[in-house]
């Protein structure tokens, strides 16, 4: 087992913007946790997001970093993928960017198993924009864009994932950072779509899901007796529970599905990063001087 | 000291309301409560106002180890005021969630200052032996 990594190695001089007591400084440092604890290096990570003020988190830290267009993340880590399978792939987007507009993306990826570890910071809000409901805002929500409250009914991402064939869904708060960080390891050592959505507060738009409010309706699959993960029957019934009573931790597992990139045919010869160079292997003063290009 | 003193004493010394320092009180007891090991909170619950006491109710034997002022202030900013008035260019509402942490912090730092005042000091050691370094350094500077 390789040592455990040091938590600073992911941290960058990168001035933080979110707002004070933004609940993606709880998942940032869940996230670096969990890499640690893998001992996943910066270079063997790539982090991929959408648009947001979650999405900046791969520009606080250091690892590879890909910021992609409003709700695309999924599609372009599915394809960094595809190119590099050794590749840890990460993608953290909000609410918005995951369920709204990238919210096909999210559908297809449950479905399709790519080994893809989707982190959703849901605030249930569109927070960089200033304050618009968003698809997991409660019904009834009041926000500049749903003044008399909002009309639809909230999206379940539980429920869809689960619909979907998703074969990891699980759900955290970031008021828990600890809770998180093993949620995410456990997402990054599962093979296959990997779904954690994080309940966070938006401390200046979404004054009812607020700390508070989370912390007196959480509770910890982990601690109810006989809860099995792998009984999609039970696991239906989780996803659906909501209100005054939220369950956080994995809802769902199967292991041992085979992931997207198991069965493209075109990967047979090997990835396209492991394929051989102009029918050579590059020397390694070569590769170096490739190195230097992109450093 | 009674609840509706403690109150006082924070609405005087924030310039807040009454009913602001109530809601400035509980968030931060809230917030204490997510800190504190249960052990420290028994040690001292005694000494505070049944009121304030009841929040140390829900504290863990072993709080998250990854709690860190980032996320301590979310529970004291839930409550302050972070937007203005509508903008005028692009649409959405102005913000004053830059000035947020530092007034959560400066209300803070005066409920801790009179809950202080209500602990003796072997309740106020017990207390800060068990608060991360992070926030016990802000309790004893209070």
């Amino acid at each position: 087992m390789p040592p455990r990594l040091e938590l600073a190695l992911y941290d960058k001089a990168t001035e933080i913007t979110w707002c004070p007591g933004c609940g993606d400084y709880a998942i940032i440092k869940a996230v670096k946790m969990a890499l640690a604890e893998l001992s996943i290096a910066p270079h063997e990570v790539l982090i991929v997001s959408g648009i947001g003020c979650g999405s900046k988190l791969p520009d606080y830290t250091n690892a590879n970093g890909y910021m992609t267009i409003h709700g695309r993340p999924l599609a372009v880590a599915t394809g960094a993928k595809l190119a590099n399978p050794h590749l840890r792939v990460m993608v953290v987007n909000g609410d918005g960017d995951a369920y709204g507009i990238g919210g096909n993306h999210f559908i297809h990826a449950a479905r399709r198993n790519p080994d893809i570890c989707h982190i959703v910071e849901d605030n249930q809000i569109y927070g960089l924009t200033k304050g618009q409901y968003s698809p997991t805002s409660e019904h009834g929500f009041v926000t500049t864009t749903s003044p008399d409250g909002a009309i639809e009914m909230a999206l379940n991402p539980m429920a869809v994932a689960l619909a979907c064939g998703a074969s990891f869904i699980a759900r955290s708060f970031a008021g828990e950072p600890k809770h998180l960080a093993g949620l995410i390891a456990q997402a990054l050592e599962h093979r296959g779509y990997a779904l954690i959505d994080v309940l966070q507060p938006c401390v200046t738009f979404n004054r009812i899901n607020t700390y508070d409010w989370y912390r007196q309706r959480i509770y910890h699959l982990e601690d109810e007796y006989g809860y099995d993960p792998t009984d999609r029957r039970a696991a239906w019934e989780k996803a659906e529970e909501w209100g005054d009573r939220i369950p956080v931790g994995v809802l769902y597992q199967v292991k041992g599905l085979p992931t997207y990139e198991d069965q493209v045919l075109a990967l047979r010869d090997g990835s396209p990063v492991s394929r051989l160079l102009g029918g050579r292997l590059p020397a390694l003063h070569e590769l170096e001087l490739l190195k230097d290009e992109f450093l | 000291m009674n609840y509706e003193e403690f109150i006082s004493v924070i609405e005087e010394q924030a310039g807040l309301t009454f009913e602001e320092a109530k809601t400035t009180a509980r968030a931060v007891m809230c917030a204490l409560a997510e800190v504190i090991p249960a052990g420290q909170a028994q040690a001292v619950r005694g000494y505070l106002p049944v009121e304030l006491a009841q929040f140390l109710e829900r504290c863990r034997l072993e709080p998250d180890a990854l709690l860190d002022e980032h996320t301590f202030v979310g529970w004291l900013v839930s409550d302050l005021d972070m937007t203005g008035r509508r903008d005028k260019t692009i649409g959405g509402i102005d913000l004053m969630a830059v000035y947020g942490g530092e007034e959560a912090w400066r209300r803070c730092r005066i409920v801790f200052a009179v809950l202080k005042t209500c602990l003796d000091d072997a309740a106020s050691a017990t207390l800060v032996s068990g608060l991360p370094e992070w926030i016990g350094g802000r309790f004893l500077d209070a």
